[in-house]
């Protein structure tokens, strides 16, 4: 029999070469579902992996008493900021109303300080010499430690009058000075009179204020002591209890290395070994028993610290000269009430800690989903919460496409609709042009040029005060390059969604007698309407997970916006997302608590990434219904 | 009624005036808009054009400041001299004047990591992270696209297929290197030819006799491997989809006449598509190299250091096979991860300008200018597309 | 309500009587590029107010090109330019410089070949040139888009689903409704492309008998390239050859007793 129109050749594993190849082709173009599965594969292994670990520095954070001493720490740093404040109103108010007195008294002091230093040994001769009441001794040890005093104010009024600072712009007052210094007895040890008074004016200019920061300065003192105290103990603790981990490892390695020892030497490396204890528990009920001991003392310290810095608060002089220092003043009244609620808070928190409470396992979640602070390689404790980073990414990205949403639609708009051909054959390419400029270098140039312009724009008298750039590298910063980042990527996707809209519509509207303004507002950009927002969605999408840009110029400060100062979010530094991971993970160890959080954020960013792609991918096959 | 040599007036002249200065000013606006963005890359391009032309130039002939391109990155060496005039040096000058004037007084030294010598590193590193990226992107690239384009038929694994690459577009480069850190560096998976294995990461290690090296599968490192390879993944989907471009440009025509010739489908692939689709599969590679070779984020956990006293071929140990493994498991510098270095992570300070704007212009210039080949070469393409 | 106020911009032009010409083309030469190869060559004619007037002739002989001159549509093309002679509609050269072409085209309404209602609703397509003129009174908008519906033969069909799509409307219904949006603004000159072109032959009908009916309102231009349809619908017929006008006569002469042998030659279907 004939055969006729079949297929020739050998098969290999029920395929012939036309299979085979098809295979190999197929199984390349597999490669990409492979790839995509393998990047969510790694992410989650590992992001997953965060949590029971992260339940398991929780658990330890709880029962090592860690976590009674954070509530301390934080009633101890919020009140440590009052302290501060207040030392800096009182001098800036002191500067203000006696400026000049405190310069006369510092300038003396300092004068002072130089003048025994340098005359200890001719006071001593004189003093020697009056008691020994010899006339012509003392006339002496008078005359030379008159020389001395010449020597030295010449010396002093030539060379360093700049550590005299504040008397600099009054010549005059430090003439009086150094004249009296000329008289200056060393024995007597007696103080010019217009210095006593100088003195005298201020202390009691000064005397409620000082009164009120004396107050507040030491209502923290108990507070502080018994925060230093046990924060030695806890980390003791968690250490102890860190390191009894390994215990049967290292008494393993001491046997096993005593093996090959002799006689005495081996007998120590037994009882070494000997002494190594192996349990399944570490005793934290035991060693915690000082800190639930000191629950009373802690009563006690906030109840003292409530008291007198209300006392001091309200002590407060309400009139002050100084604009910082009223203002400074106001800050502090202001945030009083809060602390004192925070301190509460704390404090009932800390005294229901128990050491042996039950961590949940939901709480390693939310700790990380709706912690506010992300605190990494700290001596006491890392903390990782995504609500700053987030909030940080979301800051950056909604002002990248505030400026990026209009300028890249209407450019679209203006080069579709209403450009010449000859714009339309320029600008095009020039804007995708724009898309090559690596983010590295836009980072660069925000980092090097932009920050510091911005800086000084901001500072022009229109804008508002709250807006008033303080810190080079911010979120306003990055946020402006982001949207040139956007334009092409907005621009390109809006222009094709506008090129889709039929001819047909834009020459009915023109025939009807609209104007081609009236054309693109009223048919145009609402027929596109779904086309333009997949455009903004891609844009988001591209904003959100760029990294260079944001790692070189948000700023990097990890923590949560000043809601306070309304738009002036727009000015602070912040972190991102992609700038932590960029930033942390080449310092981290594969596998570490820290590795598997970055990981984590990876996850989030990506999950992010996907769902804005998937939504604008769904928005285009909508357009494509219609 | 109609007297049509007397018009008494235009019944078409503007009525509202109104609506024409509300048109006009609009039309403006998106103008101005539109020559913003422009006018931001001039900017942006041209200040960096102006303070970094000068590194890469000099007073006398060649004209082109050769070192900078020829040196590797080294050490910075700032110091006052005995009459008080600052220098900078590069450490191996330093090293030398110090040898020859021993008796010279430095005052005030001061070294700045990084920021002496040239780009030499860096730039052979990014050629040879390009160079493995797009090996690999466009193997893979290619061939995804012949399938979709010649073989795949409409399906549920199309689909997939579509979707996957769709989604790969989106997502963030720097989840890319979190991809490529975990898979590429850490994993043990891949295998290394080595003479002394890692026992402690290696998964297995297969001695290769007659040498006394071993097959061991302990992973890359981060390496010119892993970090070209992570590009590759990202750079796929770009590649993919502009490869399917110009596989669709070939006219059906061409593909029906060489089958109605008895081709098998391989044969008429080879000889009736991809011969006219080359300069389009050209253009892909380009349009990849452009995307991938600006790229910091994906490289800095996978394959980029901030300093190396030697390029990767001249560091690399061992020979044949031991030799090539060693050297594409060495990491490398990066020109874009050296401008990182040089402005992001160390302290500002003068001395540094040279380096950074030397660096960053250097790095536009070659993406500007490969993104302009591939804008060019794209529409001289698509012009000539006319069977 | 002070309707007073809201006047269409075509209210106030001048009127013209019934059989005076409401359009004049004098010796009009016209091109695509900027003049190197002209598309129609040294037009002249005149279109009677109150008539309707078909364009007839092969693919590529001007017809619509020249439909297009007469609401300034070719403006669209940058290299599009009038190289010779005028038209002047109203007893105003279209082509001055003080012309506007958007206040033209309220005057000269265009139904376009194939139809083309924008993706809104039935009511906001027919509202549409009322809105860009400014007009925001609801009841003037509503009366307006009833009248129009009416005058189209649309509103029995559409009047209880005014605010649907108007994409979901049949393909002869999504005509009459362009037809309709044209109206609405009043125009004196309706032009049309071919409007049944892209239509089934009952829709066809449908049309036709709707621009009879429109005569009385409009003076009508029509292209159309079926010539049962200009023998049935219209007064005066223009026959163009390769950009010229090469007869225009009484519809019943052109296709009676056709003076120049190329026109018979058309009619009688030797070519085109």
């Amino acid at each position: 029999m004939v055969k006729h129109f079949q297929r020739r050749g050998r098969k290999f594993f029920g395929l012939d070469k036309q299979g085979w190849i098809k295979g190999f082709f197929g199984s390349n173009a597999g490669i990409s579902i492979v790839v995509l599965f393998l990047i969510c594969f790694f992410l989650v292994v590992e992001a997953f992996r965060f949590f029971p670990a992260h339940h398991e520095g929780l658990k330890v954070y709880r029962k090592s008493g860690q976590e009674f001493v954070g509530h301390i720490m934080e009633q101890v740093d919020g009140y440590q900021e009052f302290v501060s404040f207040t030392n800096q109103a009182y001098f800036s108010e002191y500067d203000e109303r006696f400026g000049k007195e405190r310069g006369i008294k510092d300038s003396w002091e300092a004068l002072l300080g130089e003048i025994e230093d340098g005359g200890e040994d001719l006071a001593e001769a004189l003093e020697d010499a009056r008691d020994e009441e010899d006339e012509a001794a003392i006339a002496e040890a008078e005359s030379d430690y008159h020389a001395f005093l010449v020597d030295l104010t010449s010396e002093v009024e030539q060379e360093s009058i700049d550590s005299f600072g504040r008397l600099k712009n009054q010549p005059e007052v430090w003439a009086a000075l150094l004249e009296a210094a000329l008289t200056y007895d060393p024995v007597e040890e007696e103080i010019p009179a217009f210095v006593a008074e100088a003195v005298r004016l201020q202390s009691e200019g000064m005397r409620s204020f000082a009164q009120a920061k004396d107050d507040i300065a030491s209502a923290g003192t108990g507070l502080k002591d018994l925060r230093s105290k046990l924060t030695t103990i806890t980390s003791q603790i968690a250490k102890d209890a860190e390191n009894e981990k390994s215990n049967e490892a290292r008494k393993f390695a001491i046997l096993e290395g005593a093996e090959k020892l002799e006689g005495k030497e081996k007998e120590e490396a037994l009882a070494e070994a000997q002494l190594i204890i192996i349990r399944d528990e570490f005793p934290y009920g035991e060693r915690v028993k000082p800190l639930s001991d000191s629950k009373e003392n802690h009563q006690e310290a906030v109840k003292t610290l409530r008291e007198k810095l209300t006392r001091g608060i309200a002590n407060l002089p309400g009139d002050l000269s100084s604009a910082k220092a009223s203002e400074l003043v106001e800050e502090i009244k202001k945030g009083r009430d809060r602390y004192l609620k925070n301190l509460d808070r704390s404090l009932r928190q800390a005294s229901e800690w128990e050491s042996d409470e039950r961590v949940d396992f939901g709480e390693s979640i939310a700790k990380f989903f709706f912690g506010n602070k992300w605190i990494t390689n700290s001596s006491w404790t890392d903390v990782y919460g995504l609500l700053p980073l987030l909030t940080g990414s979301v800051l950056i990205s909604c002002i990248a496409l505030f400026f990026a949403v209009p300028i890249s639609i209407g450019a679209a708009i203006y080069v579709n609709r209403l450009a010449t051909q000859r714009e339309q054959t320029l600008i095009k390419p020039s804007i995708e042009m724009i898309q090559a400029i690596p983010s590295i270098v836009l980072g660069f140039f925000g980092i090097m040029i932009l920050g510091e312009h911005l800086q000084q724009w901001s500072q022009a008298s229109w804008v508002p005060e709250f807006l008033q750039i303080k810190d080079r590298l911010n979120a306003f910063n990055a946020g402006l390059l982001l949207a040139l980042m956007a334009v092409p990527t907005i621009f390109t996707l809006c222009e094709d969604a506008l090129n889709n809209v039929p001819k047909s519509y834009s020459e009915a509207s023109l025939a009807l007698g609209a104007s081609k303004l009236q054309t693109v507002v009223r048919v145009i950009v609402p027929t596109a309407i779904s086309g333009i927002l997949a455009a903004v969605l891609l844009g988001l999408g591209r904003v959100i997970g760029e990294t260079m840009v944001v790692l070189l110029v948000a700023g990097n400060r990890i923590s949560m916006p000043d809601w306070g100062t309304g738009l002036g979010i727009m000015v602070q530094p912040t972190h991102t997302m992609t700038g932590i991971i960029a930033q942390e993970m080449p310092e981290v160890g594969p596998g570490t608590l820290h590795y598997r959080a970055l990981f984590l954020v990876g996850l989030v960013l990506f999950s992010i990434s996907l769902s804005i792609n998937i939504a604008a991918q769904k928005i285009i096959k909508r357009l494509g219904h219609a | 009624m109609l007297d049509s040599t007397v018009t008494p007036s235009n019944p078409f002249r503007a009525a509202s005036r109104k609506q024409r200065i509300k048109d006009g000013a609009s039309i403006g606006l998106l103008a101005t808009f539109t020559y913003f963005i422009l006018v931001c890359a001039v900017i942006i391009i041209g200040k960096i054009t102006l303070d970094g032309l000068p590194v890469i130039l000099k007073a006398e002939a060649p004209f082109i400041n050769t070192e900078f391109f020829t040196k590797k990155t080294m050490t910075l060496n700032q110091f006052y001299t005995a009459e008080g005039e600052m220098v900078r040096m590069d450490n191996d000058d330093f090293i030398d004047f110090q040898e020859s004037n021993p008796d010279a007084v430095i005052r005030e030294h001061k070294t700045f990591s990084y920021a002496g010598g040239g780009i030499l590193g860096p730039l052979v590193g990014t050629m040879m992270l390009v160079m493995v990226c797009m090996t690999a992107a466009l193997f893979v690239g290619i061939s995804a696209s012949i399938y979709l384009n010649e073989y795949a038929k409409k399906g549920k694994v199309l689909n997939a297929i579509r979707l996957s690459i769709m989604n790969l577009a989106g997502v963030p480069s720097i989840v890319y290197g979190l991809f490529g850190a975990a898979f590429f560096v850490h994993s043990p998976f891949f295998p290394v030819f080595t003479n002394a294995p890692d026992w402690e990461k290696s998964l297995f290690a297969m001695p290769l006799w007659p040498t006394d090296g071993y097959l061991s599968f302990q992973g890359w490192g981060e390496s010119l491997l892993a970090g070209g390879l992570t590009l590759a993944v990202m750079a796929l989907p770009v590649i993919i989809a502009s490869c399917e471009e110009s596989l669709k440009a070939v006219p059906k025509g061409f593909r029906e006449a060489s089958l109605a010739l008895g081709a098998t489908k391989w044969q008429m692939i080879r000889t009736a598509v991809l011969p006219y689709a080359t300069p389009g599969i050209l253009t892909a590679s380009v349009l990849g190299i452009t995307r991938v070779a600006g790229e910091t984020a994906p490289i800095m956990f996978t394959a980029a250091v901030a300093g190396k006293d030697k390029l990767p071929w001249e560091d690399a140990q061992g020979t044949g096979l031991y030799w090539l493994s060693d050297m594409m498991t060495q990491s490398v510098q990066a020109l874009p991860y050296h401008i990182y270095v040089v402005t992001g992570k160390l302290p500002d300070d003068p001395a540094l300008k040279d380096m950074q704007y030397g660096s960053v212009f250097v790095f536009l210039l070659l993406v500007i200018s490969f993104a302009m080949v591939s804008v060019f070469l794209r529409a001289s393409y698509r012009k000539k597309l006319k069977w | 309500m002070n309707d007073s106020t809201v006047t269409l911009d075509s209210a106030d032009a001048p009127q013209v009587a019934v059989n005076e010409p409401i359009i004049s083309i004098d010796d009009l030469s016209f091109s695509y590029d900027l003049g190197d190869t002209n598309t129609l060559r040294n037009i002249s004619l005149d279109i009677p107010a109150g008539k309707v007037t078909a364009f007839i002739g092969p693919s590529g002989c001007g017809k619509s090109t020249l439909l297009r001159c007469l609401n300034r549509m070719n403006d669209l093309v940058d290299t599009a330019k009038v190289t010779n002679g005028k038209i002047s509609i109203l007893g105003q050269d279209i082509n001055a410089p003080d012309v506007d072409a958007i206040e033209l085209r309220k005057h000269v309404g265009m139904v376009f070949q194939k139809y083309n209602p924008f993706p809104k609703s039935i009511y906001e397509n027919v509202a549409y040139g009322l809105r860009v003129q400014g007009i925001k009174n609801k009841s003037v908008l509503d009366q307006a888009v009833e009248e129009s519906l009416q005058k189209s033969a649309l509103w029995t069909e559409v009047k209880d689903r005014l605010g649907t799509s108007a994409l979901g409307l049949s393909g002869g219904q999504q005509q009459r409704l362009c037809i309709a949006r044209t109206i609405a603004v009043k125009p004196q000159i309706v032009l049309m492309d071919e409007p049944c072109s892209a239509l089934d032959p009952i829709a066809t009908a449908r049309i036709e008998e709707l621009i009879t009916e429109l005569r009385q309102d409009f003076t009508i231009a029509i292209v159309t390239h079926n010539m049962q349809q200009a023998t049935r619908v219209s007064d005066q017929t223009a026959f163009f050859y390769l950009g010229k006008l090469i007869e225009y006569d009484d519809t019943e002469v052109i296709f009676g007793n056709p003076k120049e042998r190329q026109t018979e030659d058309y009619i009688s279907g030797r070519f085109g």
